[in-house]
């Protein structure tokens, strides 16, 4: 907040109780948003049931080694880990791919039906998961993709959200010039959007991938449904599983998974996160 | 003549890229959503015979189901207390920490963003030891308050948020 000139008086003191009154309200939510997760790790570290009378609810107590280790000597969770690894690398994979393709060819291409299909592909945005998903299990049934990674690589291809995306980053950040002068080296369209396409756009990719990766490590409902056996359970579901058969009894082993869980999201999050922001404004700016 | 055969070449490559999207587009969302529709109309169970049964279905649910009001009720309900205040409350921490004055940015601005990059069962399960009824691990009994609706709250709270402060922050 800049002062004006004309009350440079006094107006001293009144920008300093502005900016006192700023910071406290951005402390107030640092503690509302960070609570949770400070007392996920704290949870983790006492073994349930705990009583409060005897031990302080906000210090971390002595048990975290301990649970760990109860937690990783269940070979289920450590299976789970490598199945929310596999699929949600390959389901990132298959999308920054075919969504990088389709974005571009929405974005700078003319072509028959362009409109009706790119429609169709924002309009299934609107529609919830929920409408489908009963055909949608019959049909992984009747093809024998239950209990694989297929389910969620294959529906990957044609992502709408991340076609949407893609296509919007592109439009406002893939310059004309670049495609003309590709085409006037004589460059097939196969060759312009692997030699130009992917390599200019590696900000927008690593924003999509980011989204994607997140969307399907968290992905819940989708993963309970397709994967029904315990091997090939994913993280989310095995937390839900525990949290069923432990219950209360062992908060500390549920905590523990759960730092687990957000370990590699917030890795991925503070590696791409200047970038994904930074995106995300020069979209808007020259959009 | 030379230039409309390339442009039939430029399309047919352009057909050959998009197939396999528009492909499993139709096959993955288009034609279960088709089937779903299709399902409404008659009385199914999963297997076995279906009996077409017409506009029979939609009558019972919105007349009979007292479930699906009460429902119906309790979505509009949460969708008042969670969005409206949660975009006055971003709108808020946005303009604040677009300041100049604001240190420490990246830190708040992390912070913020992080509810909404947690999967919905971690929190909820961290909510339910927060807000546990019983004695010995609610937290929130331990400080002494109650909260119902607060787990919804944070969860539209980060989708809001994280679309204001996208979009003000520098």
């Amino acid at each position: 907040m800049s002062v004006p000139v004309s009350q440079i008086h006094g107006s001293k003191l009144n920008h300093l109780i502005f900016q006192i009154g700023c910071y406290a309200v951005l402390f107030l939510f640092l503690l509302f948003f960070g609570f949770p997760f400070y007392m996920m790790a704290v949870l983790a570290s006492h073994t349930a049931p705990v009583d409060w009378s005897q031990s302080n609810p906000f210090l971390f107590g002595a048990h975290f080694i301990d649970n760990a280790l109860a937690l990783f000597h269940d070979l289920i969770f450590v299976r789970a880990i490598l199945n929310s690894i596999v699929i949600a690398v390959l389901t990132t994979l298959v999308q920054i791919i075919f969504c990088t393709i389709a974005g571009y060819l929405f974005a700078k291409c003319e072509f028959k039906f362009k409109k009706l299909l790119f429609a169709l592909i924002v309009g299934s945005l609107m529609i919830p998961v929920f409408l489908k998903i009963v055909p949608l299990y019959q049909m992984m049934v009747f093809l024998r993709w239950t209990n694989t990674y297929l389910p969620f690589v294959v529906p990957a291809i044609a992502t709408p959200f991340g076609i949407f995306l893609m296509k919007q980053l592109i439009e406002t950040s893939l310059p004309n010039a670049l495609l003309e002068a590709g085409k006037m080296d004589g460059l097939n369209p196969y060759q312009i959007i692997f030699s130009i396409v992917f390599p200019v756009q590696k900000a927008s990719i690593a924003v999509l991938a980011t989204i994607s990766f997140i969307m399907t490590w968290n992905d819940y409902l989708y993963a309970f449904i397709m994967l029904p056996n315990r091997e090939s359970f994913t993280i989310p579901i095995v937390i839900q599983s525990m949290f069923n058969t432990l219950g209360g009894s062992s908060y500390g082993q549920l905590m523990i998974a759960n730092v687990v869980t957000h370990l590699p999201i917030l890795l991925v999050f503070l590696f791409a996160s200047k970038q994904i922001i930074r995106n995300i404004l020069a979209g808007s700016i020259k959009g | 003549m030379q230039s409309t055969g390339r442009r039939k070449k430029a399309q047919m490559d352009v057909f050959v890229l998009l197939a396999p999207v528009v492909i499993v587009f139709v096959a993955f969302t288009i034609v279960p959503f088709l089937i779903s529709l299709i399902i409404s109309f008659f009385k199914y169970t999963g297997y076995g015979k279906m009996e077409f049964v017409g506009l029979n279905n939609y009558i019972i649910t919105l007349t009979g189901d007292a479930n699906f009001t009460r429902s119906t009720i309790a979505t509009l309900l949460i969708f008042l207390v969670s969005v409206v205040p949660q975009n006055l409350i971003a709108l808020v921490l946005a303009l604040i920490l677009n300041n100049r004055f604001i240190k420490l940015k990246g830190l708040f601005r992390a912070v913020f963003f992080m509810p909404y990059i947690t999967s919905g069962i971690s929190l909820a399960i961290v909510f339910m030891g927060i807000f546990s009824v019983k004695e010995i691990y609610g937290i929130a009994n331990y400080m002494g308050s109650l909260f119902g609706l607060e787990p919804i709250n944070w969860f539209a709270n980060a989708d809001t948020m994280y679309i204001v402060i996208g979009l003000i922050l520098n």
